[in-house]
């Protein structure tokens, strides 16, 4: 019943962001199993596989004296971690085909998890607006008032401008000098590459990065019924179209794109979740929660040494 | 087939609109919005060919509406082969006028020959075809009605008997307008007469036939 409530058609007639957040979460929350609540310990919780940038600090040295094989060692465990949202607000993402654009349904989630990490968690959370230059920063904090700065913040990013990942990220290296989770949400209209290539630094620090591509169903299946002059909103470049190609060509690239950027991003370590603007907001909210429960054993694994 | 207003047939080049409409002029589509244009590329002369078909109902249609519209005003209409053999109205018109007492040697009397020469005109019409027979004197007389009874037609030519009065072809020319205000299908008029100088009226506008009228004449 609660569920609804996590539908973005529903939130979209709900004017306050704030509003929306705290449907969203405590609906969210009451659709739960068990408590969002991880207790403190210090319970060995599994191995992971060493990738580039980890650091050889959490490396279990005894494994790989017997076995040759690089292990990380993770535990269970309770620390504040330090939630980054980096926000893409470009023009393409204010596309829809319904009520609801990509960026409203990206406002809505971004809405949700600073909520839900400040409200429910107590973590300290923070917002990266960007577009082709970082549009808004606001440091993760816990200081009262964070919650409504953050929410002012998402209400204040109209979309403007075009997206590139490569000039924005490099500041990013600066913002992001703890270690925690951060959560990109963009349309993605780049090469795999190119975005894992610009994102792929803010894994360095040892934070945990997820993609939230967000993205219109139109803009997976679309429908044409005859030809038509289509307009990039970012470019303005217009261009003739024609059914068959939506149908057939159209339709390949797009699924090879969504192969590649899910491949190449967990290649690289990093987490990736594909969401259509006419999905209930859930997934990202239980993304968020699973990464702050293997996060925080990254993080008592550097406390206890890993050794 | 023919048409009573043929200059409607001008009409047919209306068709050129939905041609124009269909084929020829340029697409206006309104611009759709897209995040990017990453995945698309351009496809302008497929464009043409599926907009075609996909209107080809609607174009077919608009088409077949101007063509009716402007042949229904040219008016068309059909001859029929089968009214020009059988339905054609044969009129046999004996002058009884007293001019063709006159005897023409061994062979007997003018009127004679006339009534012979009606005889084998009758004998000779198409299986079904009706005939009417009419005696000019100083009046046109009809003897009989259109039929086909060909004894009725025989008997109505051999009771013709020579009048005392001169003829006149002015008389046969208004009961010949006369009779085509009600009678529309073509008629065949064959006049036997020793065409008398006398005969011919006043006023030659008397003697004209209408349009639906031959006149063979059969001089004796």
């Amino acid at each position: 019943m609660l569920q609804r409530f996590l539908d973005p058609a529903v939130l979209h007639g709900i004017s306050s962001l704030d509003l929306v957040a705290k449907t969203v979460v405590d609906g969210f929350v009451a659709g739960l199993h068990r408590s969002p609540d991880f207790g403190f310990s210090l319970e060995f919780a599994e191995y992971r596989a060493y990738t580039p940038g980890d650091d050889l600090r959490h490396v279990d040295w005894n494994l790989f004296a017997r076995t040759e094989r690089c292990y990380l060692k993770r535990y269970r465990g309770e620390t504040n971690s330090q939630l980054t949202l980096l926000l893409d607000a470009s023009n393409s993402m204010k596309y829809t085909s319904h009520a609801v654009t990509k960026m409203d349904y990206a406002r809505y989630m971004a809405a949700s998890l600073a909520y839900l990490a400040i409200h429910n968690q107590h973590d300290p959370a923070g917002l990266i607006v960007f577009d082709d230059e970082v549009r808004n920063y606001i440091r993760p904090s816990t200081r009262q008032g964070q919650l409504y700065r953050l929410l002012a913040g998402l209400e204040q990013a109209e979309p403007a401008a075009r997206t590139d990942f490569g000039k924005p990220m490099q500041h990013f290296q600066q913002f992001l000098n703890r270690r925690g989770i951060v959560l990109v949400i963009s349309d993605f209209y780049e090469q795999p590459e190119t975005i894992v290539k610009a994102i792929e630094p803010l894994r360095f620090h040892g934070s945990e990065v997820v993609l939230f591509h967000v993205l219109d169903p139109k803009e997976i299946y679309p429908e044409m019924k005859g030809p038509a002059v289509l307009v990039d909103l970012e470019t303005d470049q217009k261009l003739e179209v024609i059914p068959d190609y939506v149908k057939t060509q159209y339709r390949a690239k797009m699924d090879n794109h969504l192969e590649q950027m899910k491949e190449r991003t967990q290649a690289a370590g990093m987490g990736y979740h594909l969401l259509t603007t006419d999905k209930p907001l859930d997934k990202a909210l239980t993304e968020y929660l699973s990464l702050r429960r293997s996060g925080s054993a990254v993080g008592r694994t550097s406390a206890a040494g890993g050794r | 087939m023919g048409f009573l207003a043929p200059w409607f047939l001008a009409g047919l080049l209306a068709v050129g609109l939905p041609v124009f409409v269909h084929l020829l002029r340029k697409q206006t589509t309104e611009p759709r919005p897209v995040s990017s244009l990453m995945f698309f590329e351009q496809g302008k002369q497929s464009s043409v060919r599926h907009r075609r078909l996909r209107y080809l109902l609607l174009f077919a249609m608009r088409t077949l509406l101007v063509l009716a519209l402007a042949l229904a005003f040219a008016r068309p209409f059909f001859r029929h082969k089968s009214m020009l053999a059988s339905d054609k109205l044969l009129l046999v018109a004996v002058d009884d006028s007293f001019s063709m007492n006159a005897s023409d040697g061994a062979a007997g009397t003018k009127l004679y020959e006339a009534k012979r020469g009606a005889l084998e005109v009758l004998s000779h019409r198409s299986p079904g075809q009706k005939a009417q027979v009419i005696a000019l004197g100083g009046e046109m007389r009809l003897l009989t009605q259109p039929v086909e009874d060909s004894d009725q037609l025989r008997t109505a030519v051999e009771g013709i008997e020579p009048g005392d009065e001169h003829g006149t072809f002015g008389e046969l020319g208004r009961g010949m307008r006369a009779m085509a205000e009600t009678v529309h299908t073509p008629m065949e008029l064959d006049l036997f007469s020793d065409m008398q100088q006398s005969n011919m009226p006043g006023n030659f506008a008397d003697m004209v036939m209408p349009g639906n009228v031959t006149l063979v004449l059969h001089r004796v």
